[in-house]
């Protein structure tokens, strides 16, 4: 499986990977763990005259906690780095859900958030929660920095918001209030190295038995990863009932837009939107301490 | 060797280094301390100052050579060192058969291109030797009979190995999980993992 010649290029800031990328942003795409780009390129789907790398930009590496509580993940942290952090396991339980249930030990130790999130599939692993967390992207361009909330990063399939010359260098998930609790939950065909048939997460804020805040989000249902608004707006100022739950699910599942493809039927995904939708609640509401 | 040249493609297409560097400001080339690679259309007839000259760590040896950036670790290791200890299967990150150890995790070599694993550690199946003997988890595979045909094995012992760095005493889901990104077609899995279990034990100086 032979890819076609490209240009390599190992900048060691984000100013000179956006020099490089302006130069001929058509031919050019920034190269992160590379296992989404290699793929294209071995499969012949794409071609790009030149790789754009971020591996050795060391400040776009690291995963800060930060004393209020917010989490900034860097272009090139993997999800490994997401998936073995203490601090996450223990704050954002729900990161680290969808970080585990992404392929396998190998693919982890070389694939980053960000790179899942520029892939911009309908089922990227990390997307749900990282939404329902209300995530924002940092990018930078040779113009300079913007914030983008995740909420409108993706426009269609393997489609975004950004620019040739564009580089995501963080993705900031803001401190959690307290009470929050948070899961995400997937069906594939199965547990390893395969693509989610339907995925959903949610983030909670608990008072003792009731929830005053719920987002539901949902992957792998639509063109994009989406919000289920309604679904949350079920759940809130009440305690989490089965009837309450089977409300929510029917809610997240009007708000799918499922298609038939090789991985499962609309019918089907509909169905698990229903059924992830109540059980993620029910995780994330056991998790939230307060 | 002479090198064929593409007159529609050579003119404009493709950035040298030279090129870039000439192309953007004195500022950014005082900068542009990272390293420009360039690859050739034609592999059999490139020459060999077009390709990017890397030093690669393998097995605890420094290899200097020279590599095209298209080429991934997987074929440099095979094909330009001949250490075919590392094998080729589906060559898009889906069965593990290729599993090499980089920096003391495991990654697929078929998903790495060789001009990013310069700086690193690599370690593959013939570097899990304990000198002329087998190494432990390659011990441990025999001793439980954990393969059929053998394809998969060394890419399965390299996971085991990657996996019992990162967690030592491994529960049996612990190893079910880690082993995951390696594919037994003849689906040898409840040997291997009890081979990956056994190795737990040797590694610790347990069990014979
Ligand atoms: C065998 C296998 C199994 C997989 N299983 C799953 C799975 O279960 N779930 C899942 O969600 N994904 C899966 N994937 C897909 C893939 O691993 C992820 O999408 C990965 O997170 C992509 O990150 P990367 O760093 O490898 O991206 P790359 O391949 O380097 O880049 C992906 C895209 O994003 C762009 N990009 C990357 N970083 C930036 C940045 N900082 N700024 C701007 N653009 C950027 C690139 O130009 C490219 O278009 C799998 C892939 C393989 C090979
Ligand atoms: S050959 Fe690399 S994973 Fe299959
Ligand atoms: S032993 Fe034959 S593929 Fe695993």
């Amino acid at each position: 499986m032979s890819m076609r010649e490209f240009d390599f290029v190992e900048p060691t800031s984000v100013s000179e990977a956006c020099a490089l990328l302006a130069e001929d942003p058509d031919g050019s795409a920034v190269f992160a763990g590379g296992t989404d780009i290699l793929v294209d390129l071995k499969a012949g789907l794409k071609h790009h005259q030149r790789l754009v790398s971020l591996a050795r930009i060391e400040e776009l590496r690291a995963v800060e906690l930060t004393a209020d509580g917010a989490l900034r993940i860097g272009a090139t942290a993997t999800i490994n780095q997401i998936a073995r952090h203490q601090g996450i396991k223990e704050r954002f339980s729900g990161i680290n859900d969808a970080a585990m249930s992404l392929a396998a030990e190998q693919v982890r130790n070389q694939a980053t958030v960000a790179g899942n999130l520029c892939m911009a599939v309908p089922s990227a692993d990390m997307a749900p929660i990282l939404l329902a967390h209300g995530a924002t992207m940092r990018v930078v361009s040779p113009v300079g920095e913007r914030v983008v909330p995740l909420r409108e990063f993706f426009v269609g399939p393997r489609e975004t918001i950004l620019e040739a010359a564009d580089v995501v260098v963080a993705i900031d998930v803001p401190p959690p209030a307290p009470g929050t609790g948070d899961a995400s939950l997937r069906q594939g065909g199965r547990v390893s190295l395969s693509l989610p048939m339907a995925a959903v997460a949610a983030v909670v804020v608990m008072e003792k038995r009731i929830c005053r805040e719920a987002t539901v989000t949902l992957g792998a249902v639509a063109p994009t990863p989406i919000m289920a608004t309604a679904a949350g707006e079920v759940v809130t100022g009440n305690e989490l009932s089965e009837d309450v739950l089977r409300e929510a699910g029917e809610r997240a599942a009007e708000a799918a837009v499922p298609i038939d493809d090789l991985r499962a039927t609309k019918e089907y995904r509909l169905e698990l939107v229903k059924v992830l939708t109540r059980r993620v609640l029910q995780a994330a509401a056991d998790r939230a301490k307060g | 060797m002479p090198r064929k040249i593409d007159p529609k493609k050579e003119p404009d297409k493709g950035v040298t280094r030279r090129g870039f560097l000439g192309s953007v400001g004195a500022g950014a080339v005082a900068a542009a301390t990272g390293v420009a690679h360039r690859a050739e259309a034609v592999p059999e007839i490139t020459e060999p100052d077009e390709m990017v000259q890397v030093a690669l760590r393998i097995n605890g040896r420094t290899h200097r050579l020279l590599v095209e950036p298209r080429w991934t670790l997987l074929f440099v290791l095979r094909e330009r060192l001949a250490l075919t200890g590392t094998k080729v299967g589906c060559e898009r990150g889906e069965c593990g058969s290729c599993t090499v150890l980089i920096d003391g995790r495991t990654r697929y070599a078929c998903m790495t291109l060789a001009v990013e694993a310069e700086g690193t550690e690599i370690t593959t199946v013939e570097g899990l030797l304990d000198g002329e003997e087998l190494g432990e988890v390659q011990q441990a595979f025999v001793m439980e009979d954990a393969f059929q045909c053998g394809y998969c094995t060394s890419g399965q012992v390299v996971a085991a190995e990657g996996l019992l760095r990162a967690n030592p005493s491994p529960t049996l889901n612990d190893i079910r999980h880690g082993m995951s990104g390696n594919l037994c077609r003849c689906a040898a899995y409840v040997h291997i993992f009890k081979a990956v279990d056994h190795a737990a034990e040797l590694k610790k100086g347990g069990r014979q």
